[in-house]
Order: C-alpha cells, then sequence, then structure tokens
C-alpha cells in the first residue's frame, strides 16, 4: 500500500493561487512521482465547519506525513492555521486520531531573510511536541515569492528526504535560510512594486501613506 | 497632563483564566492613572485576513473587509499601550486573538526599509503603543514560554512599538499580580 501524506495549505488565497500552493505542489509532486499518495486541505476551509474539521482530523490521522505550508503572518501563522492546529492537536489530545502521522513544515515570507520565519517554525514544533506527532522539519523561503533556483532545488532536495521517510536535513534547512539577493536590491525592487500596484489602483503616492486613524 | 490609553485584546476562548489576568491587568493600569479599553476578541465579528493587500495599494490604511477588526485596529493605534492576553499557544497566541492581530496590517505601509540589519516595513504613523503580551501556560513547557517571548519581540519590531515585554502566568496562579507588576513598568514609563 502506498504512502500517503496531506498537503496542508495556510495561505488564505487557497490550493490554487497562492505562493504556499506553488512551493507545496513542488514537493506534493515529487512525493507522487515517489509513489505516495497525496491529499490536499486548504486550512482556511478545514476550520469553516465542524464536518470539515473532522474531514481534516480523519485524512491527517490517515496520513503517514502532514506538510504544513503557510505565509508568514505577523511573526506566526495565519489564524485560520493555527486554528486548523488548535483542532489537531484536539484530537490527537483526545485520541480521536488512531496514529499519528510525521510533520514538517514550509514556512514563506514577504521579506527577503528566510530567518524572519524562524518564529513560525520554531511553533510549528511545539505544536509536534504537544501533539505528540513526529517532527520532519522546517524550511523557511523569503523574498515574497520571487522564483529562485535555490529554492526549487531545495524543494526538491527536503520531497526526496521526506519520501525516502528521513527528516529534512539541517544543512537542507540552512541553505534554503540564506537570502538570495543583497538586502538594498530587495528593498529598493520591492518599494517600486509596491508604487506601481498603487499606481494601478489610482492610488497616489501621497495617499498610499494615509493616515486614516490618526 | 494627558490621561494615557492602554488596548487591552483578550483572547481567550472563555477560560476563566484569561478573563481573570484581564481584569487583573486592567485594575493595575488603572490603578497607575492609565484609561483602559478592553476588547474581548471572541465577542467581535473578526473575519481572517485575506491577504489581499488592499489595505496597503487599493484603501491604503483601511482593510477592505467592513468588520470589528477595523475598529480593532483603530483602538489599538490610538493608544498608548496594546496588551495582547492570550492563552500561549504553541508559543504563540490564540487563534481568537491572532485572527485580530492579522487584521493590523492596514498601521503600517507596505514598503520596506531596514531594521537591525533586517527588512521591515516602514511605519505609516507618527507614533505606536507599546507592546505587551502576556501569556497563561500550563507549568512546564519552557519552549512555548521562550517562543512566546520570541513573538512579542518580533511583532514589536513590526508593529513599531517603542517598547515592549512578555510574561507568562502559570494557569495554577492564584494571584497574576506580581508577574505582571514585574513587567508593567518595562511599557509604562
Amino acid at each position: 500500500m502506498s504512502q500517503r501524506a496531506l498537503l496542508l495549505i495556510g495561505s488564505p488565497k487557497g490550493l490554487k493561487a497562492s505562493n504556499s500552493a506553488r512551493y507545496g505542489e513542488a514537493v506534493a509532486g515529487r512525493l507522487e512521482t515517489a509513489g505516495w499518495r497525496v491529499d490536499r486541505i486548504h486550512a482556511h476551509e478545514s476550520v469553516a465547519t465542524f464536518d470539515a474539521s473532522s474531514a481534516m482530523c480523519q485524512t491527517a490521522a490517515a496520513s503517514d506525513l502532514v506538510l504544513l505550508v503557510a505565509p508568514l503572518y505577523v511573526d506566526t501563522l495565519p489564524g485560520p492555521m493555527l486554528r486548523a492546529l488548535e483542532i489537531l492537536a484536539l484530537a490527537s489530545e483526545h485520541s480521536q486520531m488512531a496514529q499519528s502521522p510525521a510533520f514538517c513544515v514550509l514556512i514563506h515570507c514577504g521579506f527577503i531573510e528566510p530567518r524572519q520565519n524562524e518564529t513560525a517554525v520554531a511553533l510549528c514544533k511545539e505544536f509536534a511536541e504537544q501533539a505528540g506527532w513526529e517532527w520532519r522539519g522546517g524550511l523557511m523561503l523569503g523574498g515574497g515569492g520571487i522564483p529562485s533556483k535555490r529554492a526549487r532545488r531545495t524543494l526538491g532536495e527536503a520531497a526526496d528526504a521526506l519520501a525516502r521517510g528521513d527528516a529534512i536535513a539541517a544543512e537542507i534547512a540552512a541553505r534554503a535560510a540564506e537570502p538570495t539577493m543583497p538586502r538594498w536590491l530587495y528593498i529598493l525592487g520591492g518599494n517600486a512594486m509596491w508604487r506601481r500596484v498603487a499606481k494601478k489602483q489610482n492610488v497616489s503616492r501621497k495617499d498610499l501613506r494615509a493616515r486614516p486613524y490618526a | 497632563m494627558k490621561t494615557k490609553m492602554a488596548c487591552l485584546l483578550n483572547g481567550g476562548d472563555g477560560d476563566p483564566g484569561v478573563d481573570k489576568l484581564t481584569d487583573n491587568l486592567a485594575g493595575q493600569l488603572a490603578s497607575l492613572g492609565w484609561a483602559v479599553d478592553i476588547q474581548v476578541i471572541r465577542s467581535l465579528r473578526i473575519a481572517p485576513c485575506k491577504g489581499c493587500f488592499a489595505c496597503w495599494v487599493a484603501t491604503p490604511g483601511v482593510c477592505i473587509i467592513d468588520d470589528d477588526g477595523r475598529e480593532v485596529a483603530r483602538r489599538v493605534v490610538q493608544s498608548d499601550l496594546a496588551a495582547f492576553i492570550t492563552p500561549v499557544t504553541f508559543g504563540g497566541y490564540s487563534s481568537i486573538l491572532k485572527h485580530a492581530v492579522d487584521r493590523l496590517i492596514p498601521l503600517i505601509l507596505p514598503y520596506f526599509h531596514k531594521v537591525n540589519g533586517e527588512v521591515h516595513h516602514v511605519p505609516r504613523y507618527e507614533s505606536y503603543p507599546s507592546l505587551l503580551g502576556v501569556g497563561l501556560a500550563e507549568e512546564g513547557r519552557p519552549d512555548a514560554e521562550r517562543i512566546f517571548g520570541t513573538v512579542v519581540k518580533r511583532n514589536a519590531i513590526n508593529m513599531q512599538a517603542p517598547r515592549h515585554a512578555a510574561c507568562v502566568v502559570p494557569a495554577s496562579c492564584d494571584d497574576p499580580r506580581v508577574v505582571l507588576s514585574t513587567v508593567l513598568p518595562e511599557v509604562t514609563a
């Protein structure tokens, strides 16, 4: 029987249009090539109803590995993703899960330093500890979803390790945690991008700095 | 002299522990002469952040979701001290509180600058509240307590807080005044 993984996406943009989905699929696709069955769940939908929460817990319990992929939101996980972990921890605590899956995470952020995700990864590791799930490691990516060769290589290496049933090696995680471009360049390019996006919305540079609650 | 304002976000789920902590903190602040505004997040209507960035590039400074999340953001930025009171959840805030915290991003600008060698967002307002994190936790979870302190410290950077402090009160503690009184001077000075 093939091994099963659950890809748990924590971006509000869901299973199709998010960077989380793009990164997650890079790992999931590789697991599927290695013969794994991969289920996909959007955390925001899974916490919306009791039935969806139950289905998430059942799928997690039937999985050998849960891979959480989420954007960094104010230094940790988005609220609904955190709610999903609360529900999964509760299900584990009350033995509603016949077996505990292994757990790994990929957190990505809009800053150039992947290490700004460290707190979120630590929180996920603490969840694994409390839920009694085996920790298989955390990856951190920065750069706001800008594609990079290093990210692609890292995801591939991590997926290969996970497919073998191994944890993500520390050296793979450490390689991913280095910025992919100089800070000054990221700041310059990022600020120009925000001005461009605002202009498309007919928002001037001055209006973009509005202080409605001053 | 203008009375200082504290905005307390109660992130509890109805468990009396967090409510008691909130009341205790409110009492201590009042005794110091502060005005206190308590927001019980579980009783508010706050949808999750959609990650659309409209609050940065379409309706600058205001979230496009028209619910209580907007009002919480307004109250936070208009205060001198924001306190997040929460059960420590895997080292972070409860999901109830986190829904409200995620909706605070209209308070900063999308632009980037460098802070202590890292890229962070530029402030939108001239001044911001100091930040106090108060966690309620089961004893014997040192990693969770350490993570909680880091979360508050990182939040303080990203929320432009001039001062910050964090403390974890054991769930078995009958009188949290001692713990709170050790951190309050760090954010009320």
